[in-house]
């Protein structure tokens, strides 16, 4: 019986061991069930919206239209007067290094945006699967406008690289390792590529929310970056494509910079700032927490830390009323019904809530007009001048013209306050003026000067008549920042060197 | 068949009934070497008929058959069986085991002979853990263990910190706790008493059949078994009181109310007025003297009470214990207790079978130090102004008034109304099973668990001190953790001696461990009331985390006639804690010895009685990274105003990172030990080098790869860690004075030999100065100190001008980084630029002891016995913190007596600066900080007398076999140069527990004295 005993015991034992040792999966995959993560992600339309509203976020940091985003273009250029403030002095003085927050902040926020256009685009199959059932609530079109965004603002954080620092290291997948910077040619290829993908995929702006990209605002993008490479006929059919959109009569002008007027005819695209803000998220500005607010209003009129240089005021004609919805200076009535008198110096009106109200606040929530329609017009005519079709080109210059009754060019009266329309020449002194009055505190003046290549002439002294020191074959790009420069090993294994000439 | 079985069975019965019909008494006298041996098992083979032998050595046995066989065992001796025939007096002299050095060492999976074992294993007897009246098992480590260092915390129920062979990563350095097979971080929760002993694996060799998780060493605990024979009940309780003496002298009412004064008048960077001194000269505190830490110290209750029961017969043995302890601390309104439970028993069930169990229950709760707004209770005491009182005359709490504009928080009122609790559940159990299926072949399979429950309850309650402070809200915050580990183990072990000589033993194993760890958290606001401690409309949260790890291991260990030993192992585990092939590793390694005493030249050498050498290497690792960590995670809150309204944006905040996996330690361990005259003196010497690689770091992202969180764990840096383990021991155990003592000395050199692409990284936040304290860089030690170096304070301005330029005074309206009048502190200008910048840091420290020591002394004289055990830590740099506390001078807080001495006037030579006020550059980082942290400390003295057995005879009916009472100080002195209140000092551990640097004191509560007396009675 002892045996008998023994005999069950070493069967169960050696039973249990072939069953422990044999049958035992080796698999120790455990889910993560406490975070979302990308495997359990887009399949809903909540899911896609969420994803897609991130692509905007970064806009908002203070690398970009919090602050420097702003700051920089405008310094650079012959628009303002900058204050002594550190965040305005060393870019209007040319003498940004790679260490500042200027430089490094502003690519930064650039690729954490491109890094949320990657996490939508890496995902596109999963998207478009998700989009044939039903139950995901959300449409193949859906799927393709929210992959149109993800295109258009890959495209759009290129761009703010590329007009900044040249060629840059193109990520089109996430990942974290470094790569090495692309030409400039390569990068504005992608961005064109980009833009134009994502003019095929977006809704139109009636068909999607307000603050989102649009198929316009797309074919409005691409025409601009692609008369900035001189390609102006593909430039000219893209700028076909821009339809929906108008210039706002004069009574309307103004919406143009207020909070109230947001989302107008005329606006194309816009960074949105709603005045929310948790003080934590402000000054963070990783992108993340509730941080809907812009510094622009406040740093500009506010605090006068940019304030419109003479050459800018005196570009203006003296009956253009632009210049008076442009700039206020003392003794100026401003604020709804002209109720208030300025008493602040000469200081922009654009975008700095004086509209609307007496007093600036920080917490900034007008919009970033960052394409608007007038630019699309002047842009046209640009490219009908380059084709070599002036009249053409003085004909949508004078839509500008047209919407506050100011003489058209062409006319006597514009051949004798000094802008002639004779000669091709003329025509595009013609351009450049108006551009200058029409978009001024915009963030292209100093663009602009590159594309037409008078930089080096209209950069060459400062408001006080003093050198500003500027080097066309340095200034027109920043300095990489250190930190890239550092860390990233393969930055400059490519053609193109890891620093820009001259830092 | 059966018929036949069932007829043998009758006969056998009816054969054992005729033995027991002549049944015997047998008595005798157990001796050695002519003593006798009290306290022997004498039983009967085969039955639960026992005896111990009393003081005198005799045992009576009754009812012995005649041909029943004694069993006579007792600890260090060899067992010897007789068999009684007939006898009625059996007297046995015991032969002593001449191995009986020769302990059985716990190995991981198994066990093996002292002498046969090659690789680094210290083990801590039972004895010497119970001596250290502490409440963490941990603790009992100082001082025990070559190569093992122990820093404990100054207050109840504190973690400590344990380092085995120094600190090799920059993440969780804790060893790998393994209790009866079971894997635990609960120490806190065992009963030192119900320990039978400690194991500590050092080297790769040994560690490594621990594998992924092994690298910071493993902690091998055994707890009480049972022995055959009678049973035994053992009681030991000690009640004792703490205290810590040791004060900053801070200034009192009279020096503070002028230094005020003087800072009121004071026109170049004063800044600051106390109104209530400065608006009327006549104030003088009104006769208040408050001394804030004398109001917070206390004489703090100490006390314990254990209980332990075991026995057994061939059948089964048992071991039960159940304790209570608690501690208060030396801090006003802080405590640990702790209750336990814990049973062993192991069941024959046939000869080849077995089965058992053991199960320990620990129930804690803790009240730790309360800080207040981030401030350790140290950093009010000190600053409050002593003319404020503690409580006003009605018995409400003061407090400091907008006029005082003294920020501190009455820190007895923080104490009163704010409450952390902490109690923890815990279960640490297995069943077991073990079967040998042929000779020298045994299979075992372990069941284990442990399973932890935590209750977290914070209380912060509305409060107003009448002044500058006070709280409408009562905040209840409730966190609930429970974890539950179970651990299957199976293994398969052989152990066969071939041909005599080759001794083979071969182990295979299969485990899995299951983990699942669940915490809730709630949390509520309310200016209702501060009476009702539970959630009211509260918010919660919760979070989940599984893991599994399964493992296969395999060891040979073989010796050629314990000469020449010969033992490897490999262990691949798999882990998901990573992810795909970075899931699977193999941990092998292989170690040599060669016993040389045991060859012919030496053998029976006249002084030469022990002399081994061994050597050996293995690869472990470290596992201890957060979960999930590899994973991409998508944060919610990239939000952006859409239609007007803010839309939650979701996208990556950290990066995918799938190559992360486990820290690689490969460790070598080459050493001897030499025994002398008979083991009367013994000496041993291991050197030992960890290199350790993949070292987990949190290194910066490439701006270009646009991770939000901006950092990215890899496995990029590497540490070395090298020094020497050196034990010596003299024996003298004989007559009527025994002595013996053991001594150790541990070196521990850890260099930093990469930081991956970082040149340093910077870490350990210290908020008063609002920097990081120590830094990471290659080649240098790790976590050094870095800063300035203090030359002291620029007596005049001429010297400020001499030594960096004018361009360096304030007001100079220069670009100069530094700007400094006379009065400030002067640091070196190290690169000699003519200015004081971040170039000039340099090392300013090394908290890493040049070595660390212990000296164990032991004696008996006749009834009394003697036991000290002194630790020292030498050659170590700390960061005194207190030093800002009583010198930095940016507010008008209480400081130390040394602000008496500072700058006043140009010419004043002095090494405190002026008062400046605001955050300032007096109070960087700088060597002003740095004191050597070397001590010597008295960790333990106690005396004991046992009553003489003849003394108990009368008592009880003679039950009581022991009856012990002994008195007992712990930290009785300290020998040191350090300023601050304890040298060493408690770790502090970063919101994701880890400690970031070492030998930073914040502030935390010192280590008390304690006395105590104490009782033990055996029956």
């Amino acid at each position: 019986m002892k045996k008998v005993f023994n005999l069950k015991v070493f069967t169960l034992l050696a039973f249990a061991l072939c069953a422990v040792v044999i049958s035992c999966d080796d698999d120790v995959e455990v889910a993560n069930t406490n975070e979302l993560n990308p495997s359990i992600f887009f399949e809903n339309r909540a899911q896609l919206e969420s994803a897609s509203a991130a692509l905007y976020a970064h806009l908002q940091t203070p690398g970009l239209y919090q602050r420097y985003g702003y700051i920089l273009p405008d310094t650079f250029s012959d628009e303002m007067r900058p204050s002594g403030d550190p965040n305005f002095l060393p870019s209007y003085r040319f003498t940004l290094d790679a260490s500042l927050v200027q430089t490094s902040d502003y690519w930064a926020q650039c690729y954490n945006g491109i890094a949320k256009s990657n996490f939508i685009l890496d995902n596109e199959e999963k998207i478009r699967g998700n989009a044939l059932i039903s139950t995901s609530g959300f449409s193949e079109q859906d799927a393709d406008n929210a992959l149109g965004e993800a295109y258009f603002m890959r495209a759009l954080h290129y761009w703010l690289l590329a007009r900044r620092y040249g060629g840059v290291p193109l990520r089109v997948t996430q990942s974290v390792e470094g790569l090495p910077r692309s030409t400039e040619d390569e990068t504005y290829a992608l961005i064109i590529d980009d833009f134009d993908k994502a003019s095929q995929l977006l809704f139109s702006k009636e068909a999607t929310d307000e603050g989102r990209a649009t198929q316009g605002a797309a074919y409005g993008m691409l025409g601009k970056v692609l008369l900035f490479r001189g390609r102006n006929a593909e430039a000219q059919t893209a700028l076909s494509n821009v339809t929906g959109y108008s210039l706002l009569p004069e009574d309307q002008y103004k919406d143009n910079f207020n909070e109230s007027g947001e989302f107008n005819d005329e606006s194309m695209f816009e960074v949105v700032f709603s005045g929310d803000n948790n003080p934590s998220d402000t000054w963070a500005g990783n992108g993340q927490g509730i941080a809907e607010v812009t510094f622009h209003a406040q740093e500009y009129s506010g605090w006068g830390n940019a304030r419109p240089s003479q050459k800018m005021i005196d570009e203006f004609e003296t009956d253009d009323p632009r210049k008076a919805i442009a700039i206020l200076e003392d003794g100026d009535a401003y604020g709804p019904g002209d109720a208030f008198t300025n008493t602040n110096g000469t200081i922009w009106y654009k975008f700095s809530q004086l509209y609307e109200n007496e007093t600036i606040v920080p917490e900034g929530s007008t919009n970033v007009r960052f394409l608007r329609y007038a630019d699309v017009v002047l842009m046209k005519a640009e490219i009908e001048h380059n084709l070599g079709n002036d009249p053409v080109a003085i004909n949508f210059l004078n839509e500008l013209r047209n919407r506050f009754n100011l003489p058209e060019y062409g006319s006597a009266e514009m051949n004798a306050r000094g802008y002639p329309v004779n000669t091709p020449n003329n025509v595009f002194k013609a351009i450049v003026h108006e551009r200058m009055v029409e978009l001024c505190a915009e963030q292209h003046r100093f663009d602009d000067l590159i594309r037409w290549n008078l930089d080096a002439q209209e950069l060459e002294i400062d408001f006080e008549g003093n050198p500003r020191n500027y080097n066309p074959n340095v200034h027109r790009y920043m300095p990489v920042p250190q930190e890239e420069i550092d860390r990233n090993p393969n930055l400059g294994s490519g053609e193109v060197a890891a620093q820009n000439t001259g830092y | 068949m059966k018929i036949t079985l069932l007829k043998q069975i009758f006969f056998t019965v009816l054969v054992l009934s005729g033995v027991f019909l002549q049944a015997q008494t047998v008595t005798g006298k157990v001796t050695s070497g002519g003593q006798p041996l009290p306290g022997a098992n004498v039983i009967v083979k085969g039955t639960t008929n026992g005896f111990s032998t009393d003081f005198d050595g005799n045992y009576i046995l009754e009812n012995v058959a005649n041909d029943a066989t004694i069993v006579v065992s007792y600890t260090g001796f060899l067992t010897q069986e007789v068999p009684v025939n007939g006898q009625s007096v059996i007297n046995v002299v015991l032969e002593e085991d001449l191995n009986a050095l020769d302990e059985v060492v716990v190995v991981g999976y198994g066990t093996q002979k002292r002498s046969e074992v090659t690789t680094a294993i210290s083990t801590v007897s039972g004895k010497d853990i119970r001596e250290i009246p502490v409440a963490d098992v941990a603790q009992t480590l100082q001082g025990r263990a070559a190569g093992v260092s122990v820093i404990n915390g100054g207050s109840p129920g504190e973690k400590t910190a344990v380092r085995i062979r120094g600190l090799g990563t920059f993440g969780d350095g804790d060893p790998l706790y393994v209790i009866d097979g079971v894997f635990t971080n609960s120490l806190n929760n065992i009963d030192p008493n119900s320990i039978k002993k400690i194991d500590v694996l050092k080297d790769a060799a040994a560690a490594s059949i621990y594998g992924s998780r092994a690298s910071n060493g493993v902690v091998i605990i055994t707890t009480n078994r049972g022995a055959i024979g009678k049973t035994k009940f053992q009681v030991s309780s000690y009640i004792g009181t703490q205290s810590s003496n040791k004060r900053y002298d801070v200034l009192n009412t009279s020096q503070y109310v002028q230094y005020i004064k003087e800072i009121n008048a004071q026109t170049d960077g004063g800044g600051t007025t106390i109104n209530v001194v400065n608006d009327d000269p006549n104030f003088d505190g009104n006769g208040v003297e408050t001394d804030w830490q004398d109001e917070f110290f206390r004489n703090a209750g100490m006390s314990n009470v254990s209980f332990n029961a075991s026995g057994g017969t061939e059948k089964s043995t048992f071991s039960f214990g159940a304790s209570t302890f608690s501690q208060e601390g030396v801090y006003t309104d802080t405590k640990f207790n702790r209750h336990t439970f814990n049973a062993n028993s192991q069941f024959n069930v046939t000869n080849k079978f077995r089965v058992g169990e053991t199960v320990s229950l620990g129930f804690t709760d803790r009240v730790a130090p309360q800080l207040s707004d981030g401030r350790e209770p140290l950093f009010n005491l000190l600053a409050s102004a002593p003319y404020t009182r503690v409580r006003n005359p009605d018995g409400s709490f003061s407090g400091s008034t907008d006029a005082d504009n003294n920020n501190s928080r009455n820190q007895l009122r923080v104490q009163d109304s704010d409450d952390n609790l902490t109690r923890n559940t815990t279960i640490i159990g297995s069943l077991y099973g073990e079967y040998d299926i042929v000779e020298g072949l045994t299979f075992r399979s372990q069941l284990g668990v442990d399973i932890f429950y935590s209750q977290i309850d914070n209380i912060l309650r509305a409060y107003d001190e009448g002044g500058q402070f006070s709280k409408a809200d009562t905040n209840v915050t409730k966190i609930r953790n429970n974890q539950v580990q179970t651990i299957f183990t199976n293994s398969l072990n052989f152990k066969k001696t071939i041909a005599e000589k080759h001794n083979l033993d071969i182990t295979a194993v299969y485990e899995r461990l299951d983990l699942r760890f669940e915490s809730v958290l709630g949390a509520s606001t309310t200016d209702i009331s501060s009476q009702i401690p539970e959630l009211l409309n509260g918010v919660s949260s919760s979070r989940a985390e599984d893991e599994i790890l399964i493992s296969y291991l395999a060891r040979v260990n073989y010796n050629y006639d314990g000469k020449y030993l010969f033992s490897s192992s490999i262990r691949r585990d798999k882990s998901s804690r990573f992810f795909g092939d970075e899931q699977e590793g193999f941990f092998p390694s292989a170690s040599i010895g060669w016993v040389a005493s045991k060859e012919g030249f030496l053998e029976n050498h006249s002084i030469i009685s022990n002399l081994k050498f061994t050597g050996s290497i293995g690869s472990t690792g470290n596992n201890k990274i957060q979960r999930n960590t590899f994973a991409q995670a998508l944060g919610l809150t990239f939000n952006y105003p859409l239609n007007g309204q803010l839309q939650s944006g979701t996208g990556p905040t950290t990066a995918q990172n799938l190559d992360l996996t486990w820290e690689k330690s490969v460790k070598q361990n080459y050493g001897f030990e030499l025994g002398l005259v008979d083991n009367k003196y013994t000496f041993s010497l291991d050197y030992y080098n960890n290199n350790n690689t993949d070292v987990l770091i949190d290194q910066p992202t490439i701006p270009s790869a646009g991770v939000p969180s901006g950092v990215i764990s890899t496995n990029a840096a590497e540490i070395e860690v090298s020094g020497f383990d050196i034990t010596f021991g003299y024996n003298d155990w004989e007559g009527d004075f025994k002595w013996n003592l053991w001594a150790n000395v541990t070196t521990s050199d850890a260099t930093v030999l990469s930081t991956g692409p970082n040149d340093q990284i910077l870490r350990a936040r210290y908020d008063p100065l609002d920097t990081n304290i120590s830094r990471l860089a290659a080649g240098e030690p790790l976590n050094h100190f870095y800063g300035y170096v203090f030359d002291g304070v620029y007596s005049t301005n001429q010297d400020i001008i001499d030594d960096l330029g004018e361009d360096n005074l304030i007001g100079s309206d220069s670009n100069a980084a530094y700007l400094v009048q006379q009065g400030d502190a002067r640091y070196r200008d190290i690169n000699g630029d003519g200015d004081i910048t971040a170039e000039d840091r340099v090392i300013i420290g090394d908290p890493n002891p040049d070595f660390i020591y212990s000296l164990n002394l032991r004696a008996e004289y006749k009834n009394f016995d003697f036991s000290a055990l002194l630790v020292g830590v030498q050659g170590v740099d700390a960061f005194n913190g207190n030093i800002f506390n009583l010198e930095s001078q940016e507010n008008v807080l209480n400081r130390g007596t040394q602000v008496l001495n500072r700058w006043q006037q140009p010419g004043d030579i002095t090494n405190v600066p002026r008062f400046r006020f605001g955050r300032n550059q007096n109070n960087a980082v700088s060597t002003r900080y740095i004191e050597d942290a070397s001590y010597a400390r008295l960790r333990n003295l106690d005396v004991g007398y046992s009553f003489k057995q003849d003394k108990l005879k009368g008592i009880f009916n003679g039950a009581l076999t022991k009856v012990r009472f002994y008195v007992q100080a712990l930290n009785l002195f300290t020998i040191t140069d350090y300023s601050g209140l304890d040298p060493e000092i408690e770790p502090y551990y970063n919101a994701t527990g880890i400690i970031e640097g070492t030998n930073i004191d914040r502030g935390r509560g010192p280590q008390p004295t304690t006395f105590l007396t104490g009782l033990q009675i055996e029956f």
